[in-house]
């Protein structure tokens, strides 16, 4: 390397430095002045793209800017995740988290950017599940199932619609924690799974209370247990994983993720926003329309749930080994 | 009568001033995305999801349906045009559809897809209105191990598509099966066939390759020895099927209706694999069978009519059991969630006019739908009469832009122009690239439940013998196997 080129090397990488410097201070004072992205690392109209359109449509209200969807579908969550973790720690480029690609993929699989590589705002909600069974099964309830796995060790089919969280951690986690053995049999997506257990190929399955209420008192599908910590309203007979000596509770959350090194009053900003943002009423109105809640928490909240799942998931990464 | 009632209010419904303009917004947006690549119709459903939270429910859905089976319409036109499959449904249709654009009969081609299509969405509808907890109960008697045998059952008809020789498709049948594994296995999350590569672990496209083999490939033919085609003189008078084309076709387009109808109640790959089995029955059936692939129109009515019809069946168990089949009707599940209606087995006694509303709109829809895509006819061979020279950059910027909308990455860019000379190779060698294609999706549900029938018995493979339905499937399989050696062995005899 040449004298000339050490010289430009070492003014740009200054001026570079200086610039770099300088924005946080220009921004901490009338962020923002440009609009803002928010990557969304999954399909369109998946429950993450629907989700955050809701919310962001109220936007420019609190934040005098809009927020533009930017989807990065692919390598299941990891190529966006992976972007906003090297973009500018300047609050412009923000990351639509969710359990599977921000705490699952990192924990068990090394893939994707968990809590060491990135930053929580602020979490919007969280969907829970509910376990059900075939109608036509010598059971009633959960006590009955578990029952029937331990006379038939390896005999119950349970169907679970994704990898790792929800259903298929609570079964695995069970499995070693229990000692009993039953077949997981892996859909693609709930809608799947449901239709196996509603034509009697699973003996188990999974449902939101959405895709639930309409087979209620049918005997179509009898519920087992609703994986949240308290009860859910809709269907207040259906005990919690807790309530059956459990300790397990599914809560596949939607939050907003920053770069690392974001300045903390930008943070607050944009926390404030998003806040005002899930209080509005047509935000509420749409997210209600989905069945689903605004279940909005703050940063320091939102990160130590986070914290809790991403760990939670790395000690027991072993029950999906095979 | 209590269904020609219902449908009378239905009808009162879908027919106020209203409900037909967003019928036919939904009509006009549905065939624009199809007839754009890379347009995908969830991703335009989720776009205007907002849009429909101030309409009444049954206008939302008249739109939204409008949007869901104006693709279907629409995804011809390019397969037709510009041999561009803009949809995984219309693989088929290019084999023929394309070859009649080149010999001067694009108008009767796009119009035989137009009211087969229509046809097709109508019986279906039918099917819908009078039997729909019968087809219902069809997609719950199908379990992994009755899917596996469907799949193998329409590997064996995908091979069967292939003009020339089984060999020749068989062997692209298996690159197709291997390019489906690409990605993340769905058992065991092992990554295969990625080479490190994050934008490899989530697969390889159908839009990527579809676009690759079919449209770039036939630029690069067309750039070695540039043919003249006929299109462009001839085409203007005769743009619909004429009587000879309707004597040949009707029978074939009733068979296709019912094929779709029954196979779209399945979930995941239901209007696919409809579209080729469509095909492979009707050039089963035909008298002339060696002349399927070199521009008959038999073979753009079958697979355009059954795609139609299974389209709309993949409604059945969104409203008879509240489960969303495909990505489109999920969110058309959204939809109907927003506006407070819980669709499952109760639907029809709980909300009897958005039920009645919706069928009645399904068949405005159609008639909206043929009604706007007769006349574009005219237009679209127009098109063709662009110089070839000019021509090929159209189909070149539509690839590039189907392939980029995608993921957004010109990594997909790359990994089409990469297929577009495998496609231009292997036409060269004379191999056919739809067996591949449709290999290619079929493969990954294939492997899907082949592990799940695995998983549920234990490791034993007689659960496929053991269940009647999944019997019948592969003893047909083995029958279309062994069925061209079987010919040639009894007219050997003959002889």
């Amino acid at each position: 390397m040449c004298r000339s080129d050490v010289r430009m090397v070492l003014f740009g990488s200054i001026s570079l430095a200086l610039f770099a410097f300088s924005v946080p201070m220009v921004l901490a004072q009338d962020f923002p002045t440009k609009p803002i992205t928010l990557v969304i690392p999954s399909r369109a109209g998946g429950g993450h793209d629907l989700t955050f359109r809701a919310v962001v449509s109220a936007a420019s209200q609190y934040l005098k800017q809009p927020i533009v969807i930017r989807l990065e579908p692919g390598g299941l969550g990891a190529i966006g995740s992976d972007q906003v973790s090297k973009a500018r720690p300047d609050g412009y480029t923000l990351l639509a988290g969710g359990s599977g690609w921000s705490s699952a993929q990192p924990a068990i699989e090394g893939r994707s950017k968990g809590p060491d590589d990135l930053m929580a705002l602020c979490r919007i909600n969280y969907n829970s599940l509910m376990l059900v069974a075939r109608g036509n099964g010598p059971w009633k309830n959960f006590k009955e199932v578990m029952t029937w796995v331990q006379a038939n060790p390896g005999k119950l089919v349970v169907g679970v619609g994704t990898r790792f969280i929800r259903d298929d951690f609570f079964w695995r986690k069970l499995m070693k924690d229990r000692g009993i053995s039953v077949k997981i049999v892996t859909y693609q997506g709930g809608g799947e799974q449901l239709l196996a257990t509603l034509g009697g190929h699973s003996d188990t399955g999974g449902a939101s209370t959405a895709t639930y209420m309409p087979y209620k008192g049918t005997g179509k599908l009898i519920p087992l247990l609703w994986l949240d910590s308290v009860r859910h309203p809709a269907i207040p007979d259906v005990p919690t994983a807790m309530e059956e000596g459990i300790n397990f509770v599914s809560r596949d959350w939607r939050g907003v993720l920053a770069p690392k090194g974001t300045p903390a009053p930008i943070v607050q900003k944009l926390v404030d926003a998003f806040r005002k943002m899930t209080e509005t009423e047509s935000v509420r109105n749409m997210i209600k329309g989905y069945g689903d809640d605004i279940q909005f928490l703050g940063p320091e909240e939102f990160s130590k749930l986070w914290r809790d799942e991403y760990e939670e998931l790395k000690k027991n990464a072993d029950v999906f080994k095979h | 009568m209590d269904v020609l009632g219902n449908l009378w209010n239905g009808f009162a419904i879908a027919l106020t001033p209203g409900n037909l303009l967003y019928g036919f917004i939904g009509a006009v947006l549905g065939t624009a995305v199809g007839v754009l690549p890379g347009l995908a119709p969830p991703a335009t459903i989720a776009l205007l999801l907002p849009v429909t939270y101030k309409l009444n429910p049954v206008s939302a859905i008249i739109m939204l349906a409008g949007i869901f089976y104006g693709a279907m319409f629409g995804g011809s036109t390019t397969s037709i045009l510009l041999n561009i499959p803009g949809e995984p449904a219309s693989v088929v249709t290019c084999l023929d559809g394309h070859r009649m654009a080149r010999e001067g009969r694009a108008g009767p081609a796009l119009g035989a897809s137009a009211i087969g299509s229509f046809f097709g969405g109508t019986v279906s509808i039918l099917g819908l209105m009078l039997i729909a907890p019968v087809l219902a109960s069809i997609a719950l008697k199908f379990g992994p191990p009755e899917y596996t045998s469907l799949v193998i059952l329409g590997l064996m008809m995908a091979v069967y598509l292939s003009e020339e020789s089984a060999v020749k498709g068989l062997i692209m049948m298996m690159v197709g099966i291997l390019l489906g594994t690409v990605g993340i296995d769905p058992a065991f999350g092992e990554e295969r066939f990625t080479f490190g590569l994050p934008r490899l672990t989530s697969g390889i496209d159908f839009v990527v390759v579809g676009m690759g083999l079919f449209g770039i490939g036939e630029v690069l033919i067309n750039l070695e020895a540039p043919e003249v085609r006929e299109v462009f003189k001839t085409s203007l008078k005769g743009l619909l099927p004429n009587i000879d084309d309707w004597r040949r076709c009707w029978k074939g387009m009733v068979r296709s209706s019912i094929l779709g109808a029954l196979i779209g109640v399945l979930p995941g790959g239901g209007a696919v694999i409809s579209s080729f089995v469509a095909y492979a029955v009707e050039k089963r059936l035909s008298k002339y069978p060696e002349r399927f692939g070199k521009g008959v129109i038999e073979g753009v009515m079958a697979p355009e009519t059954a795609n139609n019809a299974a389209a709309t069946s993949s409604f059945i168990p969104l409203l008879t059991l509240g489960i969303p089949g495909n990505l489109s009707i999920a969110m058309i599940f959204v939809a109907l969630m927003i506006h407070g209606i819980r669709p499952g087995p109760m639907l029809i006694q709980e909300h009897p006019d958005l039920f009645w509303g919706v069928i009645a709109s399904m068949f405005v829809g159609n008639v909206i739908l043929l009604a706007l895509n007769l006349p574009l006819i005219g237009m679209w061979v127009k098109l063709l009469t662009v110089p070839y020279r000019y021509l090929v950059v159209v189909i070149i910027v539509i690839c590039i832009i189907g392939a980029y909308s995608v993921n957004y990455t010109s990594f997909d860019v790359g990994m089409m122009m990469v297929f577009g000379v495998f496609g231009y190779l292997i036409r060269k060698g004379r191999f056919p690239a739809a067996p591949l294609v449709l290999a290619m999706i079929l493969g990954p549900i294939l492997e899907r439940s082949v592990q799940q029938s695995l998983m549920i018995s234990g490791g034993d493979f007689s659960i496929f013998l053991q269940r009647p339905i999944s019997l019948g499937m592969l003893l047909a399989a083995g029958l279309l196997m062994l069925s061209p050696a079987a010919r040639r062995l009894w007219s050997r005899r003959r002889a």
